[in-house]
């Protein structure tokens, strides 16, 4: 769920609990307002009923309230100064104009009792009442739509000020999603006032810089490991190499340390290898300028003539157009030929190597295995088949890294009995 | 020390009234004489009812100039005392007479009208520099009694 | 030929020294910065092989001074940082090679050997052995006077043989130097075997004097007979 939604779940269950309990706290309000009105109405009436009484100097006595609002009866003394005005609600049987017989209406009652020349009378005195149950009908209602109308503005803030609010938390997702430690040049960055958002970006950034750092380090350590093993490597190598010619070796001792002398030389391809990937990752190869891709595959299939010869291997180049690609020339011989290399070792006797140049992409077809290799991990640096255990695994590895250097699309598929390996600038 | 302070108040309400009122509601006065008294003074304002032993005290102003007064009922409903302020100029004659013989150049204030068994007096404050008199007088001019105040 | 070896790994320098000793040079050895500047002023060598990161200074420090004072001297930088770079920035300060650690006997061999003769035979730029000449410019191989028809690869093995006259070269140094770096193919192997055969027989057709003698597993020696 999302956090506005979740903001505005429970803003409206808040929202309804308050309206209910205010609800329920100003209908009593209203009410004793609504009987306040009514009392002070029937204060009014009585004053001047007892006033008009004067004036006429006669009081007709009434006994129910069929013809106006008020009743008048004579009582004793006693009772007149035991009387002190009340107001009473109760019910009347009456007959509204929307009403066809009478009906308990409710009524507000005012009973007072008052002196005329020497004679004490009761008065009682009516006012309609609002019904309590249309009161409340009505109330219900009010506050029903008034809950709405909160609901709806809730919504609508939400929408429009939350939305706002957050827009920046959200950039920052968006940001850290895209965000690469290899290809991120720079750190999530979004334009906030707000403090916690600002607070949310500097930890991210301190995380990721930290971590930056981490695989900065993990790289200088894999190149600083791999330089620190040069010398000792030569040592060995040569070491050896001059021990191979003494001449009281016997042919088996000089098979064991040549056997060795190329274990070594195992090890120091792989670490070569490293050092390579290693230096195309650190980006410590800046010389970019145009370079003619076409000059690059003629002298890489030159130099790779004899070999393919003795292999039986036949390469053939078609170029529709001269392909320039603005990149390192070192790295871009280093690209040319471990895909002609790879091309040619894994090929078949009698098979083929088709290189095909267009103006924006090159791509190397060869037989092989009759199968396709696995295409999500043929790539990764140590990947290779079963069957090939002289090859260190990192040549593609190599490859993977300079396209991803450049940006450049490289994929491998098996198409029609051949390897297909492409690259698109 | 709450105790101290009720006692205080309750001190000072004795002292001031002459004698023991309570404060009630016009819902307690017995409906025949809150009649009389609307009818006798429908424009009252700012009523205070209070009981005084077995007399219906009502406290209001009337007016736009918010004349105080006081109107004391006993349990029949008849008025048997009727304290109001008055203006200098309503003082009878006599009065302002003796006032200007006797107390020349004194500032009166706080006039006060008590009539009660169709008599009235008449009270008032007569300030000249430090001297203050509270001065009570008959409709016909004698002082009744006069307090340094 | 005196030869002077700034190397700070101490086996190193030993193993190179005595390789260098089967060719007859004379060598000398500094371990750190002081003793190699002191050396390079006060003797003259014909050829200095110079480790870039040393106690004390920097090789690079050494050439600078080398360059002040004029001397003469072959120099081959040999750094375990395979950098672009800094093989620009030795070069352009004198140095006339630049070898990656590690590297085979024979490959160095053959760099001091060609060094010394680029400065020694100025123009006439061919080998020599036996019946055989190699001309390095012009890429031509003739025995008797007679050209002999090789392809590439077949001249560059040849060449570094010639180079590495009666010593032993291994296929792997061998093969990196025909092909570079990242030899990692089993299949080099039958290929430089292969090219070695087919060496031979024209070697043989040619009445040549020389012959590659093939050290059982291991590699091949040029050898006049």
């Amino acid at each position: 769920m999302k956090l506005l939604n979740q903001t505005l779940r429970y803003i409206s269950i808040a929202t309804l609990i308050i309206i209910s309990i205010w609800a329920f706290i100003f209908y009593f309000i209203i009410l004793r307002e609504i009987k306040n009105s009514i009392d002070e109405g029937l204060d009014n009436y009585k004053r001047q009923i007892i006033y008009n009484f004067q004036k006429k100097s006669g009081i007709e006595t009434k006994t129910s309230f069929d013809e106006g609002f008020y009743t008048v009866e004579p009582i004793s003394k006693h009772s007149a100064f035991s009387i002190r005005d009340t107001y009473t609600d109760t019910l009347l049987m009456m007959q509204d104009a929307d009403d066809t017989s009478p009906e308990p209406e409710p009524v507000r009652m005012l009973t007072t009792s008052f002196e005329m020349d020497g004679s004490y009378y009761q008065m009682r005195i009516i006012n309609s009442m609002v019904e309590e149950d249309d009161l409340v009908k009505a109330m219900f209602w009010y506050f029903v739509w008034l809950y709405l109308i909160l609901i709806a503005g809730i919504i609508f803030t939400n929408n429009y000020a939350l939305q706002r609010l957050w827009r920046p938390f959200y950039r920052l997702i968006q940001q850290l999603t895209n965000y690469n430690i290899l290809k991120s040049d720079s750190f999530p960055e979004v334009k906030t006032r707000t403090t916690e958002f600002r607070d949310l970006q500097n930890a991210v950034r301190t995380l990721l810089a930290h971590n930056a750092e981490t695989f900065e380090k993990q790289k200088q350590f894999i190149s600083h490991a791999s330089h620190e093993l040069q010398t000792p490597l030569a040592i060995a190598i040569n070491k050896l190499e001059l021990l191979l010619e003494d001449e009281n070796l016997s042919n088996k001792q000089t098979g064991h340390i040549a056997d060795t002398i190329r274990t070594i030389e195992r090890l120091s391809t792989v670490n070569k290898s490293l050092l390579l990937l290693s230096k195309i990752e650190n980006k410590q190869f800046f010389d970019n300028r145009p370079v003619c891709i076409n000059d690059i595959i003629l002298q890489s299939v030159e130099e790779f003539e004899e070999f393919a010869a003795y292999k039986n291997v036949k390469i053939s180049i078609v170029a529709s157009d001269k392909l320039m690609v603005v990149m390192d020339e070192s790295l871009a011989r280093i690209l040319v030929s471990n895909l002609l290399r790879n091309a040619i070792f894994h090929n078949i006797a009698g098979g083929k190597v088709f290189i095909e140049i267009k103006p924006d992409s090159l791509s190397f077809k060869n037989n092989g295995l009759r199968q396709a290799l696995d295409s999500q991990r043929v790539f990764e640096a140590f990947y290779k088949d079963a069957a090939n255990t002289s090859s260190t695994g990192l040549g593609l590895a190599i490859l993977k890294s300079v396209c991803h250097l450049y940006r450049f699309n490289v994929n491998y598929r098996f198409e029609e009995e051949l390897h297909v390996f492409e690259i698109n600038f | 020390m709450k105790k101290i302070i009720l006692f205080a108040m309750f001190a000072s309400s004795v002292s001031f009234s002459g004698i023991f009122a309570q404060e009630i509601s016009q819902r307690n006065v017995p409906s025949v004489i809150l009649n009389k008294f609307q009818q006798e003074y429908p424009k009252a304002l700012d009523i205070d009812w209070k009981k005084e032993a077995d007399l219906y005290k009502v406290d209001f102003e009337i007016g736009s100039r918010r004349t105080d007064h006081d109107v004391w009922y006993n349990n029949e409903g008849k008025v048997v005392k009727h304290k109001k302020e008055i203006a200098k100029r309503d003082l009878p004659a006599a009065v302002l007479a003796k006032i200007k013989a006797d107390f020349s150049g004194y500032r009166i204030s706080d006039i006060k009208q008590i009539t009660e068994a169709g008599k009235s007096i008449y009270t008032l404050e007569l300030n000249k520099l430090t001297k203050e008199w509270k001065m009570t007088f008959d409709s016909t001019g004698n002082i009744l009694d006069q307090i340094a105040d | 030929m005196k030869i002077l070896i700034i190397e700070d790994e101490p086996e190193l320098s030993k193993v190179i020294s005595e390789s260098l000793a089967k060719e007859h040079f004379i060598i000398e050895t500094a371990v750190d910065y002081n003793t190699a500047s002191e050396k390079v002023f006060v003797y003259d060598y014909d050829c200095i092989l110079l480790d870039i990161m040393l106690p004390g200074g920097t090789g690079i420090d050494i050439l600078n001074e080398l360059k002040k004072t004029g001397k003469d001297a072959n120099i081959i930088i040999i750094s375990a940082k395979d950098s672009l770079e800094d093989k620009l920035k030795g070069l352009s300060l004198g140095a006339d090679d630049y070898l990656t650690k590690p590297f085979h006997l024979a490959e160095l061999n053959a760099r001091v050997h060609a060094v010394l003769r680029r400065k020694k035979l100025e123009g006439k730029n061919t080998l020599e052995y036996g019946n055989l000449t190699l001309d390095i410019e012009r890429r031509q191989v003739s025995i008797n006077d007679k050209t002999i028809n090789l392809n590439r690869k077949e001249f560059d093995i040849l060449e570094y043989f010639l180079l590495n006259k009666s010593r032993l070269v291994t296929r792997t140094a061998l093969a990196e130097h025909v092909w570079g770096d990242n030899i990692d193919q089993a299949d080099n192997f039958d290929f430089i075997y292969y090219q070695i055969k087919n060496l031979r027989k024209k070697l043989q057709e040619s009445d040549a004097t020389i012959t590659i003698e093939a050290i059982y597993g291991v590699g091949y020696k040029l050898k006049e007979q």
